[in-house]
């Protein structure tokens, strides 16, 4: 068990600086004191100024002044020299000696007044440097048990985020496995029911016909929900490398296009490419096609129709805009492709959630449009992985714009650190 | 908020570097107070930590006599530039006489010249002050590193803003003294808009900037620093 603070005697140079004290004596030196010492409480010496004569030599209290101390005298003498001695304290706790040579020519009672008055001062200046070492150190003493029962806290703390950890790591692996196995017998589902569809077994009436046409559908539906799952776990576990190469963005902003074309067209929705000339990127085409398959057809559900969704590629720096620009506007260090929807819009709040898995803007909104709430959240983990940022901007009832960058080629070459792995 | 103690004759100002982290806020007040030599009259109190990175602030108290002996003292504050330290920012600008913004001039920096230009904002606000009420030079400093600001761009920036605007490398101290002056300068102007402190300590401004370019040694030049 440690001590109390209160248990402890500071030594001198916890009180008073050396140098301070001994810029206090030096004034008496001379005047009839030939010689003023601090000295700590085990006899070395701490501060003192001293003419000639033997105390000049002394780096620890003298034996005459330890056998003086024991037989109770104030006073002692080394040869002819006259010396005089007092205790230190400081609360209750002796801290040290004092010592005082004297000048045998100097009127006695002068000498005794500075020897008083010395003793007197360093007394003030020992008692108030006690306040404040006592004040520092229940402050040290507090902030030392706060700081042990914050360690405390923090070892629980990390034991339950490793459980944590393992938990969902477990939980990934689980629902890889588990989506893969789900997918296999879908499959057969999906590929059956197509095949049952194009009749190669035989005529089907009209109702046959539909009752396959709505397994199918629903099958895909269920096909596409378990890839990406499968996707989000296999991030989450990071199992699902990029393929980084280099790119021209635009080629696969237009194939992105082309893959939701008939779904839009279906829903009266023309697609505009407005494209500035850029340079290239250094990417996972596969993975952006899929991040950009995945905004548009998000853009698309919540259009409202007739209408336009706007895919604006452009250079732009990195990072989301800032709100301040005073010191300027940021170099262009990305290419910035922007999904721009005239839907109903979102708050600010669904803003800066939406990108979070498993999240919806309301819960109408899956009944009215699908999706378990993964797409945006795979969005953003493949958008960072290419070191990039993703962020939404909308006002409610005025659409959404969904923007994501992709680091320049030249700028993820120049740095060798950017780490483009999961 | 500056202190004015009419029967002592002591006028106390308080002036506080910002900026993002790195800045060079610290090197500044190093620089300043070397420049000083004995003649700040006190110690750079530095409670840096490990790393060397500010933890709490800097303090540079710098004390001189203006007109008929009134005491002037400037308190020079610098602020922990790290993100986190965002409560520490706004304790340190409480009752703030005037600004100095040493922004990194490197163009890979400015988001976070940005940023920390729209904290200081909200931390004046929730300390019931505002850029407006508040003196503020801007500093670009580290003029001598690869890949920064040019020279026009900064004066583009300059002509954007109502700040005086001062170029630098504080590590080798330029331009530390002349962000110094025009701190003083603006701070002045703006208490004396605000509290008509020439009247209240018969200071006249240009008294007040002679007595400043004494203590720091460098030529105040009227016309330039005060059109």
């Amino acid at each position: 068990m440690t001590h109390s603070f209160s248990d402890r005697v500071p030594t001198l140079d916890k009180l008073i600086r050396g140098e301070d004290l001994k810029r206090c004596f030096r004034p008496f030196a001379g005047t009839g004191l030939r010689a003023i010492m601090a000295f700590y409480v085990d006899g070395g010496l701490f501060a003192g100024v001293t003419d000639d004569g033997p105390s000049e030599a002394w780096e620890h209290l003298p034996p005459e002044a330890l056998l003086a101390e024991r037989d109770g005298n104030a006073r002692f003498f080394v040869g002819d020299e006259e010396f005089q001695r007092y205790h230190l304290y400081a609360g209750a706790e002796r801290v040290g000696t004092l010592i005082f040579g004297r000048v045998h020519e100097t009127e006695t009672e002068v000498a005794d007044m500075l020897v008083e008055g010395i003793v007197q001062m360093v007394g003030t200046l020992l008692q108030s440097g006690f306040a404040t070492w006592v004040t520092s150190e229940l402050h040290r003493t507090a902030s030392e048990e706060s700081y042990r029962a914050l360690e405390v806290q923090n070892l629980e703390l990390s034991r339950a985020v490793a459980h944590l950890r393992e938990l969902d790591q477990m939980k990934s692996n689980f629902l890889a496995t588990v989506s893969h196995e789900l997918r296999t017998p879908l499959t057969s589902v999906i590929g059956f029911t197509d095949m049952l569809l194009k009749e190669i077994a035989g005529p089907l009436n009209e109702e046959q016909r539909d009752y396959a046409a709505t397994i199918l559908e629903r099958g895909e539906d269920l096909y596409a929900l378990i890839t990406q799952i499968l996707d989000l776990s296999r991030i989450e576990v990071g199992e699902l490398p990029l393929d980084i190469e280099l790119l021209e963005i635009g080629a696969v902003v237009q194939r992105a296009v082309r893959s939701v074309a008939l779904l839009a067209e279906r829903a009266q929705i023309e697609l505009r490419i407005e494209s500035s000339p850029v340079r290239r990127v250094r990417g996972d085409a596969v993975r952006l096609h899929q991040v950009l398959v995945n905004l548009l057809s998000n853009a698309i559900k919540f259009q409202a129709t007739p209408g336009v969704i706007r895919v604006q590629v452009s250079e732009a720096p990195r990072q989301r805009p800032c709100a301040e620009s005073f010191f300027g506007i940021e170099a262009d260090d990305a290419v910035r492709i922007a999904v721009t929807d005239e839907g109903p819009g979102l708050t600010q709040e669904q803003c800066s959630r939406v990108f979070d898995a498993f999240y919806q803007v309301d819960a109408s909104s899956t009944r009215s449009h699908g999706g378990a709430g993964l797409g945006l959240s795979i969005v953003s983990k493949l958008v960072h992985a290419h070191g990039g940022d993703v962020w939404a901007e909308s006002e409610l009832g005025r659409g959404a714009t969904f923007s994501f960058t992709v680091p320049l080629a030249e700028v993820v070459e120049g740095s060798p650190s950017a780490d483009l792995d999961f | 908020m500056v202190r004015i103690d009419v029967p002592h004759r002591e006028v106390t100002i308080k002036l506080v570097y910002y900026g993002p982290a790195l800045s060079g806020k610290t090197t500044n007040l190093q620089a300043l107070h070397r420049h000083l030599g004995a003649r700040a009259g006190s110690d750079l109190v530095t409670l840096d930590t490990e790393n060397d990175r500010t933890l709490f602030f800097d303090l540079l108290p710098i004390h001189f006599q203006a007109g008929s002996g009134t005491k002037i003292s400037l308190k020079l504050f610098t602020v922990p530039g790290q993100v986190f330290h965002r409560a520490t920012r706004k304790i340190v600008l409480q009752g703030v006489d005037g600004v100095a913004f040493v922004a990194d001039s490197r163009v890979s920096e400015t988001r976070n010249n940005n940023e920390s230009w729209l904290d200081l904002k909200s931390n004046l606000k929730e300390n019931g002050l505002s850029m407006s009420k508040v003196a503020r030079v801007v500093q670009f400093n580290k003029r001598d590193l690869p890949s920064v600001r040019t020279d026009e761009e900064i004066a583009t920036i300059a002509e954007r803003g109502n700040e005086p605007v001062v170029s630098a490398t504080a590590t080798e101290g330029v331009g530390v003294v002349e962000t110094f002056m025009a701190l003083c300068q603006a701070t002045w102007r703006s208490l004396q808009r605000r509290y008509e402190i020439e009247h209240k300590t018969a200071i006249s401004g240009r008294t007040f900037m002679e007595a400043i370019a004494e203590t720091v040694r460098t030529p105040y030049v009227p016309e330039v620093m005060d059109p």
